[in-house]
């Protein structure tokens, strides 16, 4: 695709992922009284871009699937520096809560499971891609099969068997 | 593992999964008998399938809270903060989090702010260090004062400020039951404070009781700059306000987004003036979830709801009935929905607090009150829900194209159109339509027509003319409504002038329902005679456009134009549509052209099909030989025909068309792009400057700063990437332009882009700041091919500035296939001066010279010569 032709699909996603970047952090900031679901968000940054007149390649379909992608780059990126500030220091940290557990363990997995998805999408793209909807964009299976154009019925079997090969592949990683 | 293989394992996997677990092992070994190999590898899934999983049962918020981080959450290495200590956390905002903090050689307390997750956004990063740099600006007593700022290793920047220990102002005067001259005398100190600010070109924002504190010995103080900003013009980016504010303190032209000011200051004040004298907020908003919601409580003037707000908070007996007057005009003035009628300045509210507090008379009148109250109310009433939709909605998504001077040229935009429910025979008329006045007005010589999103766009017919014309620097825009009347279809349409709001042109097309024809012979005539002109067409209509010959396909075209472009089935029916719409009539040239838009659409976001593509080519072709005037279907086959690699077929398909279309600017700015590729630098300047000049406003030839930069007109290429300054596309381009133009310190400073398949420029960020070799290794092994030849030319371009030069190479030769000549503006690239050294060097500019040979031998060649 030459520039000229994806620069209404660069603009749309960056547009996307900053949106989604700003909900993603809001909701995720311990503000549970808000009860936003991902559905919510991408509905929500959906509306906003929909607004604005700058996009010409503006389907709902598209966005969400854009938007699915762009919750996944989110989360991986942030699983990328917690792991980096992780390694990078050997200092005594001090620290204003006792909930670290989870925040432990959960970056690697999910670096390792980004990297598993990549594997997927060569063996079966459209698994991966229902892994990106169920999973990194919480999208339940009726949206996942609006989203890719399939039935629910081949959403719920991709989504079983991926979820199979991801665990087998994580528990081999690590 | 292979997909074939995969496949085999799925289905054995899919035929075992849902019986007894104790008959699977039989099961499969039976389904893999002749490739047992695959029996360990299916037990492992269905070993799996049948257990919790620790990351993959997780819900995505449980995740995305984990490692986005809830509040507190944050670790800190203590010596990152010498010489303070963090003691404990005192409360945490939008931006960042605040901690108490002790310095300990001199054992004082201060606050230190420090940014939550700073590289979530760059945005929020900036915000950040704007208000850190405003508050270096004001020294006031009754401003907590900055000490102190600096980076922590990993970038995330704090500040170390005034700690105030103290009460919100609201709270306090409850608290102390303040009567209402030291309510008085502590709003001063207010005003002064933030009159100071003014004086300083700073704008608060988003004053409210909750961001001012009175300490125990009464002394007042201003926290909370973050939303601040200057009040001189300086660029402010595409950061939008509104949603960040607080609404009840926010004046009426603030909730309808338009920018603050001082005025808005001032209407802040008023509100929390009322509130301390009344007790109450003026307009009865309970406050939920952060977001007020109107209950339809009637305002009134201070003195009247600080007695009906009891004797218990407001003293309302320490005020005499006079003085109540004078507090009733300084609140209602200040507070003026009118901002021309309010206290001018900050200074001038001070002053008649300060005649209130000698017994002395006011400088304000009062208006005619409860004609003002009403008046008021009746605006504010609505101005509220506007702002509870825009809390929902987040920011008015128009205000990402901030408000620009108008161009003298002229330019429209056509909205999709109003419209009442209709019939299923009419719905998709609002966008169809629109899109048809969008062509017939396309053929007018002299009018540039502003694209519009096509279909898809909630509540698109329900926006502001006169503000869509802004965002999308028209100078008039048409609107209307359309309608079904019995038998009857009703178009009504208008046209506004951007500048003055005035209307300049109304008509009403009728056509009968059944005929649609009828209704494009209707619309496209008066579009490109009486509406052209009045648009200020300089002269003349279009000739040779096509027009519709066949109802049942025209329909079917139409339907398709309304139906929009989801991926999948629509686009599908879509396909279909027009399939059978050219099949009927094949001689409308926008049929062809919305056939190949959707062809395109499909092969490139679903199927990747390379028949498609062809479909593409072929589809625009049709279109341009019927009518080749018509420059969108021109512009889109020198596209089709760049990215097949035909520079020299584009390149003599544009400037047939710029031979047509001197006017048209989308013409010369194509040329200059194939151009671009062909490696003429000059040429394509040339061609950019002619797009510019007639039409200085489209941020389409943004990527003209591409060839200038390639003659090293660094200002030439900033005016360009001017015209889209908010994109990421800019934010990349304006950091190469800054390494090219070996500005390295001031490139260092830039985020990088966030598009995901521009790994170059992350690389390029680290190379700049030195980072370790391993670490650019990385960086440089994930820069791969990208599908845009031009794209790789740049990846190259910042391998090469990094010294990875085999990898440089590499990349260049990849933009060179994908013709992008890229010679001979690889020679004197200055990112390449590294590798214009090494081995491989002669044999890359060789294919960039012959790539450029090719296409100039074959656009001195006859036409026919190119022919495929």
């Amino acid at each position: 695709m030459t520039m000229e032709n994806r620069q209404e699909l660069d603009d749309f996603y960056s547009l996307a992922y900053q949106e989604l970047r700003r909900l993603a952090s809001a909701v995720l900031r311990g503000d549970r009284a808000s009860t936003l679901s991902p559905t919510t968000l991408v509905n929500e940054a959906w509306l906003k871009l929909a607004a604005s007149r700058r996009l010409a390649v503006n389907s709902q379909l598209h966005f969400k699937r854009i938007a699915a992608r762009a919750m996944r780059q989110v989360l991986v990126e942030a699983a990328r520096r917690r792991q980096a500030a992780k390694r990078g220091s050997g200092l005594a940290l001090v620290t204003f809560d006792d909930d670290l557990d989870a925040a432990e363990s959960t970056p690697a997995a999910v670096l390792a499971l980004d990297g598993a998805l990549a594997d997927l999408a060569k063996l079966h793209p459209r698994q991966a891609e229902t892994v990106e909807c169920r999973f990194f964009a919480g999208l339940n299976v009726p949206e996942t099969a609006e989203l890719l154009g399939v039935s629910e019925a081949t959403v719920q079997r991709d989504w079983r068997a991926a979820r199979a090969w991801l665990a087998v592949e994580l528990h081999h990683a690590g | 593992m292979d997909s074939g293989r995969w496949a085999r394992i799925e289905s054995v996997f899919h035929e075992v999964a849902d019986r007894p677990a104790a008959d699977r092992p039989g099961l499969v070994a039976a389904a893999c008998q002749d490739d047992p190999t695959l029996i360990p590898q299916v037990m492992a899934l269905l070993e799996q399938d049948g257990s919790p999983h620790r990351l993959l049962d997780r819900a995505v918020g449980d995740l995305a809270g984990t490692l986005l981080g809830n509040p507190g959450s944050h670790r800190f290495d203590p010596e990152a903060f010498r010489p303070y200590r963090l003691k404990s956390p005192l409360g945490e905002g939008g931006m960042g989090i605040v901690f108490l903090a002790e310095r300990e050689d001199l054992g004082n307390l201060v606050a230190i702010k420090i940014l939550r997750d700073a590289w979530l956004s760059p945005g929020r990063r900036q915000r950040f260090l704007t208000e850190q740099k405003t508050l270096a600006r004001l020294t006031h007593p009754n401003i907590a004062r900055l000490y102190d700022a600096d980076t922590l290793p990993d970038g995330t920047p704090w500040f170390v400020m005034e700690y105030v220990d103290g009460l919100p102002l609201t709270e306090h005067c409850v608290a102390t039951s303040a009567p209402v001259a030291e309510r008085i005398r502590l709003f001063r100190a207010v005003v002064a404070a933030v009159d100071h600010a003014h004086a300083h070109g700073v704008i608060h924002r988003d004053l409210k009781p909750s961001n001012i504190l009175v300490k125990s010995d009464g002394s007042v103080r201003l926290l909370d700059f973050g939303i601040a900003k200057a009040v001189d013009p300086e660029p402010e980016g595409h950061r939008t306000t509104a949603p960040l504010m607080t609404p009840a303190y926010a004046a009426p032209e603030q909730l309808r987004g338009e920018p603050a000011g001082v005025a808005t200051d001032v209407y802040s004040l008023g509100v929390i003036l009322y509130e301390l004298l009344a007790g109450r907020l003026p307009f009865g908003l309970p406050r939920v979830g952060g977001a007020p919601i109107p209950t339809g409580h009637v305002a009134t003037r201070p003195s009247v709801a600080a007695k009906e707000a009891g004797p218990v908070r407001p003293p309302v007996s320490t005020a005499s009935p006079s003085a109540w007057a004078d507090l009733d005009t300084l609140c209602l003035t200040a507070m003026h929905d009118d901002p021309d009628r309010r206290y001018q300045s900050a200074a001038a509210l001070g002053r008649d607090l300060d005649h209130f507090l000698a017994g002395r008379a006011l400088e304000a009148r009062p208006d005619s009150l409860p004609y003002q109250v009403g008046r008021f109310l009746n605006r504010r009433g609505r101005l509220l829900l506007a702002a509870v939709v825009l809390f929902t909605l987040g920011a008015a998504a128009a205000r990402l194209i901030g408000p620009t001077p108008l161009a003298a040229a002229p330019a429209v935009t056509v909205m999709p159109l109003r419209t009442e429910p209709l019939d299923s025979i009419a719905a998709h008329l609002p966008v169809a339509l629109a899109e048809e006045i969008t062509t017939a007005l396309g053929g007018t010589p002299g009018l540039t027509v502003r694209p519009v999103a096509p279909a898809g766009r909630p509540g698109a017919g329900e926006a502001d003319p006169v503000q869509v014309g802004r965002d999308t620097r028209a100078t008039s825009v048409v609107s209307g409504r359309v309608r079904r009347i019995g038998g009857t279809i009703r178009v009504e349409l208008e046209a506004v002038d951007v500048a003055t709001g005035k209307r300049v042109w109304a008509d009403v097309v009728e056509v009968p329902a059944g005929d649609p024809i009828a209704l494009h012979t209707a619309l496209a005539g008066r579009a490109r005679l009486s509406l052209a002109a009045a648009l200020g067409a300089p002269a003349g209509a279009a000739t040779s456009a096509t027009r519709p010959r066949h109802p049942d396909a025209y329909d079917r075209y139409l339907r398709s134009v309304g139906a929009g472009y989801d991926p999948g089935a629509s686009n599908d029916s879509g396909i279909a549509m027009l399939e059978q719409a050219v099949a009927l009539d094949s001689t409308y040239a926008p049929a062809w052209l919305a056939l190949a838009r959707r062809y395109y659409m499909k092969a490139r976001f679903e199927t990747g099909d390379s028949v498609l593509l062809e479909r593409t080519l072929t589809s625009t072709q049709r279109a341009v030989a019927l009518d080749p005037d018509y420059v969108v279907a021109g512009a889109r086959m020198a596209g089709s025909l760049i990215e097949r690699g035909q520079l020299a077929a584009a390149y003599q398909q544009l400037t047939q068309l710029v031979a047509r279309r001197p006017d048209s600017p989308d013409a010369h700015f194509w040329l200059s792009y194939v151009l671009r590729f062909a490696g003429l630098t000059e040429e394509s300047n040339r061609e950019c400057a002619t797009a510019l000049s007639l039409d200085p406003h489209n941020f389409g030839w943004r990527s003209c700063a591409v060839a200038a930069m390639a003659r090293d007109d660094y200002d030439g290429a900033r005016g360009y990437l001017a015209l889209d300054p908010r994109s990421e596309w800019t934010k990349a381009l304006g950091l190469h332009l800054l390494v090219r133009a070996g500005r390295v310190d001031e490139a260092r400073q830039l985020d990088p882009p966030r598009m995901p398949q521009w790994k170059s420029y992350t690389l390029l960020l680290a190379c700049l700041a030195n980072r370790p070799q391993a670490e650019v290794t990385a960086l440089a092994a994930a820069v791969v091919p990208d599908s845009d030849p031009e794209a790789n030319y740049f990846a190259a371009a910042h391998l090469a500035w990094c010294g990875l030069t085999d990898a440089s190479l590499s990349l260049l030769g990849h933009a060179i296939r994908g013709n992008y000549c890229s010679f001979p503006v690889m020679d004197a690239d200055p990112l390449f001066a590294r590798t214009r050294a090494a081995k491989g060097y002669a044999e890359v500019r060789e294919a960039g010279r012959a790539c450029q040979r090719d296409f100039l031998a074959a656009r001195a060649a006859p036409p026919s010569a190119d022919a495929e």
